[in-house]
């Protein structure tokens, strides 16, 4: 028995030894070298440790760092990057994404070029009758209307219609001075100074407003007429009217307004900022409730002075209304097409902004991604125009940013850690990644 | 008094025996109806107020609601803590109560602060307190599952709102059902700003047209013939078109609709959360939320019960699958606790008949052992505390120990019975067996209660660690003192009737033989060789220290739930449509693995106070098929192509070649297959990860916290204050959490714009927020639905920056009055009068910023928080008070300012820790204390309850080596198992001092103790002799925590750790009490013998041995004293610092001197005439 209890000591002298050597003894060269973190917590990267264990903010277990995010954060890994540190943006570094996480998060890429995207400028517009298809029609003399022809707005009449027939006492002798005048002249007594006469009758009469056809047929008939026709000086849509039966018409009056609608004008109200980038000639699209397709023009004119109430510039558009659709009034929108800037696009999405910064992420091999920042100019349907930090035929990462853009950091984060043993003394990024720990 | 019990309850058994049948009667039905839940809720007494002031940035809600709602709730009476949390469109403020606050009372005092401060807040802000639950409450979930496709989402959510939800609500015990994913349907304006333009009308206008044009109203009554008629007015609006119609203005007849200028759909409001199941697209989901302290298994029950009421009721096509089930977890994990109870008696008992060999005397402590279990869930009933893994626990930890005093007794009486005559009378018997259980019992009862005493520091413990393991302490300490109850009531009363028969004696005994022929020479030699004896308890203590030092620690030990919860997390800002899709990518990802039998996942927050996760945390519940069902793994073993053929199928058998997964391995697996770039994965447990997101404040052990008016200060202070501390000695680890991270759109008015236009501020916020953000206008009333109408502008003119410049604000000329665009086209011959309205771009600045994602809000100031870790080594005490001193010299030296109206205030676990340990310095000295007074009661000598007391250390050796073995970390679990522990081993120490004694004292009246020799063998009868009794307990008690440790399942997890300190402790407290102990006593007694030897002889050496024993003892006493007392006062005092090496310094000299003077005692010894017999040798 004795045996069994020196084989008892020296077994249990052997195990002191033994955890007095491995837990005291070198421990110290232990603390001394760095060890690479292993582990970190999920909730909050900047946590890292190279054992196991608990994450001393929300004591969750820590988890094994993945091995590309180690890898990509290394020093060596960056180095190789062929990114100039004032081009990258801080708090993100480049990224390896797999094929197969790329198809994960859906990673889509596009293609830098040089382009000239158009842009357009949607305002609003309303239509408006042409200044030049417009015409009054007026009595010459004071009269007073016999008969009304025409006695409704909104018709259409032709050029030379008569819209109404006025008695005017001016015209009625005006008209007996000329039969008398061509009386004297048909006489043959009549001498060379008749036929003058007989023509500045004639003359007067005209300018009174009487068509020459109607000074034909009082020549035929010899006879005056009591009620002369007020015709309408062009084709168009009667827009007022003011010629009342028996009513007494005054030159200063008008006694119907004519519209001639075959053309209108597009009245675009453009506000200060924009006006400049509209040139005569610059494209137009014309969209209303009535039109279905866009109708297509061009800027005819930019009205020189601002409408101080309303802060705009009136810009005309002129479209043809051969069917008579677009009626003046009418709202709708224009859109301008604007002159294309020559310049690198990428699509919209693909830049990120921060409000520091704004950057894209290029891809430098198939599954290297890596973070730049640009300087965006303006967005051109969709697209972006990058004035500098890319060149052509650059791949850039349009859908899956996000995503991209979440590791980057983290890998930054995870890297931007001194010795993990010595806790972080800067770690910029992962903040936010909070659970709910007030 | 206790005797006096003992022989009262044997003779009025009848009476006892009835009344245990009564107490076992009212201990079945307090079993029955006593809560269940799977583990305590560990959650502060808290009330949280929520608000929602939807599509409003954190800064906003910050400053508008949650800073009046902090500031005003400080006041509110017993508040520990007002903590607010800001998130987008919401507000969470929790507001923490002393522990112990009546949950209701506290609500109320609330309200009451609220209504105070809710004329503060903005109108349209909606205040109200979240349920009556903590996230801990989530108990079930549900998916809505459409498999035919015929409802959308809206519907979907729909049916979940307004029918689901309530229906479920209403069952007893469910505090609130959250809704999450698909989306709440609403009736959207979608406004085309260029028509508004046209006809010169704002946004504002159609806002307010929509608002008018949706009432009831109610006229009282109309009689007519006698009859009265209620008059009501019906203007709500049930159908888009409704909306569509509503004119906002009419111009000569000409009315304009709200169709003229919107278009208006059916759509869903912005989302903060979103749900997939199974990776099949988006769902609706539904969470019940248990109430505080309702019994968990009955309210799933009510709530399942339910839902196959309702069943008939659902849409056609629609199913509703329950994706998460608390009641799986609960019944697993009583089912495993039930077991390992069941399965420790039966091994108790089997050790108990075992040992016995008398079937009826084994049935007395076999008896016992239920009924004190039983005995135990009637004060659980009363004092409310819930049937848990850890309050079943407590039991199982406790069942080992409980029929000590029985079978102590029954042994004694089998002692007694086999030197008795076999014609014994009956009177005669009783006498025997009434003097046995008088000779045993009060050691035992007291060694009972010494156990039940040693457990009081558990009570001391705070915070979750104290919610979890109090019930356990509760548990374990009623089991104990009902056990010791029993032990002087029952177990008297039914001995009589038991101890009967024939019974064995120890020499004849087939089991004691054994065990007495193994054991004889150990002890023998033992104590012939004394000093080997002591060097292998030596060495042993020196193996276990560095592993002590070298246990890592956690916080919880794991509880294998059976489902798993998948965590991911990623940054701020995520954009729902990217988060939905991701979403569905990972569940996708999760479903096609075959253990998995379902997934849901969450991204974001369900719709409820108790969860404040943010857009960028994805919360997945994965239901796991049962552990057999799980794919098989490949292990090579080692007999394989080393072993002949014939061989492989009983090696086969013995360690398989496929076994199954393990849940490492199968995460390990997830982990791998679910590496999306952008994502940290985290895999947790539902009920582990709610006890983690509750909100606890900060959790490392010191925290910094930076008030102030201005977060961009705040973490400029922060971030110098975490470059002071990480330059400190001892510092594991520093972190500011910077709070950016969070993108805005920032709308900044340019005043002198404003100025010319003529226009306000508020101006432009209306354009923000109607025409931007959208503004709820009203809500419309269809039947049983609620549906809220939104007017906001069309995508295209607020998708981007450029859109967001444009859009367009009306100048305050312009309005109703003026006639825009003629009817006429004599209006337009002279262009048309456009309105006049100009756009955003030419009176602000629209640009992205970068700001807060969340805010904190603490005592009404903005907070940022410094996480400090420190080496495990280091003195938390300490290092905060260098760290303050660091912090005061960096101020002073100008490297760190704090501006006025800053302030940073320490806090943290170390807080907590302080408060701990100084409860504990009150209870663990009263607890040994108690115990060297119970032992000293039973003793009366102070050096023997010293040598009882060294089982522990011994014992605190096995735990160690345990731990280390089984790999486990050091825990609250591990810490309760190892205070359990030291009351186990102080009675198997009893046990052993007290048979050694009686063979003693016995020798010693009979005058037989004169040499060292007779000392030995006395003390050799004592152990060896009554080897049984002593087996008997610590095997007991032992086998009553093996079930434990190879018990599997939900549950298992945390009993393992408490139970293998503990089987670790018995297993060397046994194998060195049963040697060293009598080693150490023989000691003791031998020079006991020398100085009365010496007193007999007279010689004057006797003083000089004297002296030094109480120098000695002098010295130690210095010595403990002065360590004690550094532990209770603070302040560098310099001589008392100087004291325990003095003292120490003392015990050394006093020890060399005794050895020295004993070495000449001895031979002065030898020179008188000693009484014959062996020389003495130690």
């Amino acid at each position: 028995m004795a045996v069994v209890r020196w084989v008892i000591l020296a077994l249990v002298t052997l195990l002191a030894g033994y955890t007095v050597w491995t837990h005291w003894g070198p421990s110290d060269h232990r603390h001394a070298e760095h060890e690479e973190a292993k582990y970190y917590c999920p909730m909050h990267p900047q946590i890292r440790s190279p054992e196991p264990g608990e994450c001393p903010i929300c004591h969750m277990k820590l988890e094994p760092i993945p091995a590309e995010r180690r890898s990509g954060a290394s020093p060596r890994a960056s180095a190789s990057a062929p990114s100039s540190s004032s081009s990258a943006p801080a708090d993100v570094t480049s990224v390896t994404v797999s094929e197969d996480q790329q198809r994960g998060v859906g990673l889509l890429t596009a293609v830098v070029a040089s382009g000239t995207a158009g842009h357009s400028m949607r305002v609003p517009a309303v239509i408006s009758a042409p200044e030049t298809g417009l015409a009054e029609v007026r009595v010459r003399a004071p009269g007073f209307v016999e008969q009304v022809a025409v006695r409704q707005t909104g018709v259409h009449v032709s050029s030379g219609q008569a819209l109404a027939f006025i008695y005017s006492p001016d015209v009625y002798r005006a008209q007996e001075e000329y039969l008398a005048a061509t009386r004297w002249t048909s006489a043959p007594t009549a001498a060379s100074a008749s036929t003058d006469i007989a023509a500045a009758a004639r003359r007067a009469l005209e300018l009174l407003g009487l068509s020459s056809a109607d000074i034909d047929s009082i020549t035929a008939t010899g006879k005056p007429i009591r009620a002369v026709a007020v015709r309408a000086p062009r084709a168009g849509y009667v827009t007022r009217f003011n010629a009342v039966l028996g009513s007494r018409a005054e030159p200063e009056s008008v006694l119907y307004e004519i519209a001639d609608l075959s053309q209108i004008w597009v009245i675009a109200s453009v506000h200060e900022h924009d006006v400049d980038q509209l040139r005569v000639g610059t494209r137009a699209q014309f969209t209303s409730a009535s039109t279905g397709a866009p109708l297509i023009g061009q800027v005819e004119l930019i009205e020189p002075v601002l409408d101080e109430a309303t802060r705009t510039t009136r810009v005309r558009v002129v479209l043809p209304n051969r069917d008579g659709r677009l009626r003046p009034g009418q709202f709708g929108e224009v859109e301008f097409d604007l002159p294309a800037a020559p310049g690198l696009f990428v699509p919209m999405d693909a830049v990120i902004r921060t409000g520091e910064s704004e950057y894209v992420y290029v891809a430098t091999e198939s599954d290297r991604f890596e973070p730049r920042r640009v300087q965006v100019g303006a967005v051109r349907a969709g697209l972006i125009h990058v004035l500098s930090g890319v060149v052509e035929g650059e791949r850039v990462v349009t859908r899956g940013n996000f995503m991209l853009d979440s590791e980057s950091r983290l890998q930054a984060s995870l890297a931007a850690a001194p010795a993990p043993t010595s806790g972080t003394q800067k770690a910029p990024t992962g903040e936010g990644r909070t659970k709910g720990t007030p | 008094m206790i005797g006096w019990l003992i022989d009262k309850s044997a003779k009025y058994r009848a009476l006892v025996l009835f009344a245990a049948l009564a107490l076992a009667v009212a201990g079945i039905v307090a079993m029955r109806h006593v809560k269940l839940d799977a583990i305590p809720d560990l959650s502060d007494p808290q009330v949280i107020v929520f608000t929602e002031w939807m599509g409003r940035s954190p800064t906003l809600v910050e400053d508008q609601v949650t800073y009046p709602l902090v500031t005003s709730l400080l006041g509110a009476p017993h508040v520990v803590d007002v903590r607010g949390q800001t998130m987008f469109g919401m507000s969470f403020v929790y507001v923490v109560f002393e522990e112990g606050t009546d949950i209701y009372w506290a609500r109320s005092r609330v309200l009451e602060y609220l209504n105070t401060v809710r004329s503060r807040l903005p109108a349209d802000a909606t205040t109200r307190l979240g349920p009556d639950a903590t996230g801990i409450g989530w108990v079930y979930q549900y998916a809505l599952v459409d498999r035919t496709g015929r409802h959308d989402l809206g519907q979907l959510r729909t049916f979940q709102d307004f029918s689901l939800r309530y229906a479920l609500t209403s069952v007893p015990g469910v505090a609130e059902v959250a809704s999450v994913g698909g989306y709440e349907q609403q009736y959207q304006v979608t406004v085309d700003p260029l028509r508004l333009h046209n006809f010169d009308l704002t946004i504002s206008h159609v806002v307010q047209a929509v608002r008018r044009s949706n009432n009831d109203v109610g006229a009282r009554v109309l009689e007519m013939s006698e009859r009265e008629y209620f008059v009501r007015g019906r203007g709500y609006f049930t159908r888009a078109e409704d909306i569509e119609s509503i004119v906002i203005r009419a111009d000569r007849g000409t009315p304009v609709r709200v169709s003229d200028v919107a278009h208006v759909s059916m759509g869903g409001d912005i989302r903060r959360g979103a749900a997939d199941f199974d990776g099949k697209g988006e769902t609706v989901s539904g969470i019940v939320v248990m109430r505080y302290g309702e019994n968990a298994l009955d309210v799933i029950g009510r709530v399942e019960k339910k839902l196959e009421e309702l069943k008939p009721t659902l849409p056609q096509g629609v199913e509703i699958v329950p994706v998460y089930n608390r009641k799986h977890l609960i019944e697993r994990a009583i089912e495993t606790l039930k077991n390992s109870l069941t399965e420790e008696m039966i091994v108790v008992a089997l050790a108990i008949l075992l040992f016995l060999l008398h079937v009826r005397s084994a049935l007395l402590p076999i008896i016992s052992l239920p009924l004190a279990v039983v005995t135990a869930f009637i004060p659980m009933y009363f004092l409310g505390v819930p049937a848990t893994i850890m309050s079943l626990g407590g039991i199982a930890i406790a069942i080992g120990a409980t029929v000590d005093a029985e079978i102590v007794m029954v042994e004694a009486a089998h002692k007694k019975l086999e030197h008795a005559p076999p014609n014994l009378s009956q009177a005669e018997r009783e006498r025997l067996l009434a003097e046995a259980a008088r000779e045993v019992t009060p050691a035992i009862f007291f060694s009972l209660l010494i156990i039940a005493v040693s457990f009081l520091p558990v009570f001391g413990l705070t915070g979750q660690a104290g919610r979890l393991f109090k019930p356990l302490a509760y548990t374990k300490t009623f089991v104990m003192l009902s056990a010791a109850l029993l032990s002087v009531t029952v177990a008297p009363a039914l001995r009589d009737y038991l101890i009967r028969g024939k019974i064995f004696s120890e020499a004849k005994h087939p089991v004691s033989r054994v065990i007495r022929r193994v054991y004889e020479p150990f002890v023998h030699v033992a104590l012939r060789k004394p000093k080997t004896t002591v060097l292998i308890g030596v060495m042993a203590l020196i193996s276990a220290l560095p592993i002590a030092a070298r246990l890592g620690s956690e916080f919880m030990p794991p509880l294998d739930e059976g489902d798993l919860l998948y965590m991911p997390t990623t940054f701020p800002n995520i954009s729902i449509e990217q988060a939905r899709q991701q979403l569905r990518r990972q569940d996708e990802i999760l479903r096609s693995f075959p253990e998995v039998v379902s997934v849901l996942g969450k991204i974001g927050r369900a719709e409820t106070p108790t969860d404040p996760a943010p857009l960028s945390m994805v919360e997945t519940v994965v239901r796991l098929k049962p552990h057999k069902e799980w794919r098989t793994k490949y292990v090579r073993r080692w007999y394989v192509g080393r072993t002949p053929a014939f061989m492989r199928p009983l090696l086969e058998r013995l360690q398989p070649e496929f076994v199954p997964m393990s849940r490492e391995d199968l995460v390990q697996e997830m982990n791998a297959r679910l590496s999306l770039p952008g994502w940290t994965n985290a895999f947790t447990q539902p009920i582990r990860n709610r006890v983690d997101m509750l909100t606890t404040g900060i959790r490392t052990p010191i925290g910094i916290k930076v008030y102030g008016s201005d977060l961009a200060e705040i973490e400029r202070v922060g971030s110098a204050i975490e470059r002071v501390v990480h330059a400190l000695p001892g510092t594991r680890s520093v972190l500011f959490e910077r709070a950016a991270g969070g993108l805005y759109v920032d709308v900044v008015p340019d005043r002198e714009s404003l100025a010319r236009y003529g226009l306000q501020v508020a101006d432009i916020n209306e354009v923000i927020e109607s025409a931007l953000g959208g503004l709820p206008v009203t809500t419309t009333v269809e039947g049983r639905n609620r549906f809220s109408v939104n007017v906001r502008y069309a995508q295209d003119f607020r998708s981007s920056l450029d859109a967001v410049r444009e859009a367009v604000i009306a100048l305050p000329s312009s309005g109703l009055s003026a006639q825009g665009g003629g009817m006429g086209a004599g209006a337009g011959a002279v262009g048309p009068t456009a309105p006049a309205q100009i756009p955003l771009r030419e009176v602000a600045d629209v640009r992205v910023a970068s700001g807060p994602p969340m805010i904190r809000d603490e005592a009404g100031l903005l907070v940022g928080y410094v996480y400090v870790d420190i080496a495990a080594d280091r003195d938390v005490g300490s290092y905060v008070d260098e760290a303050k001193a660091a912090v005061a010299r960096a101020r002073s030296a100008g490297t760190l300012s704090i501006p006025a109206g800053y302030y940073i205030k320490w806090t943290g676990q170390y807080e907590l820790l302080a408060d701990m340990e100084a409860r504990m310095k009150v209870l663990i000295p009263i607890a040994l204390l108690i115990t060297m007074v119970l032992l000293y009661l039973q003793f009366k000598n102070f050096t023997e309850v010293l040598i009882v007391l060294l089982s522990v250390p011994f014992a605190l050796v096995g735990s160690v080596w345990a731990l280390w073995l089984l790999d486990y970390n050091l825990s609250t679990a591990v810490w309760v198992g190892v205070i359990a522990l030291v009351g186990l081993a102080a009675q198997t120490g009893v046990v052993m001092i007290v048979y050694i004694d009686h063979a003693y004292e016995r020798r010693l009246r009979q005058g037989h103790i004169n040499t060292l020799q007779d000392i030995i063998e006395a003390h050799a009868e004592g152990t060896i002799q009554r080897v049984r009794p002593k087996l008997m307990t610590v095997s007991t008690m032992l086998l009553g925590l093996v079930p434990l440790l190879w018990a599997e399942g939900s549950g298992a997890d945390v009993m393992k750790r408490i139970a293998a300190p503990m089987v670790g402790g018995l297993v060397t407290s046994a194998f060195l009490t049963l040697e060293i102990i009598p080693v150490i006593y023989t000691y003791w007694r031998g020079e006991q013998l020398l100085w009365r030897k010496l007193a007999q002889a007279t010689a004057p050496i006797l003083t000089w041995l004297q002296l030094p024993v109480t120098a000695l003892k002098v010295s130690a006493g210095v010595l403990i004293a002065s360590l004690v007392s550094q532990l209770y006062v603070s302040g560098p005092i310099e001589w008392l610092r100087v004291l325990p090496l003095v003292a120490s310094l003392g015990v050394l000299v006093a020890f060399t001197t005794y050895v020295f003077v004993r070495h000449r005692a001895k031979l002065v010894l030898l020179t008188v005439p000693a009484p014959p017999g062996k020389e003495l040798t130690a």
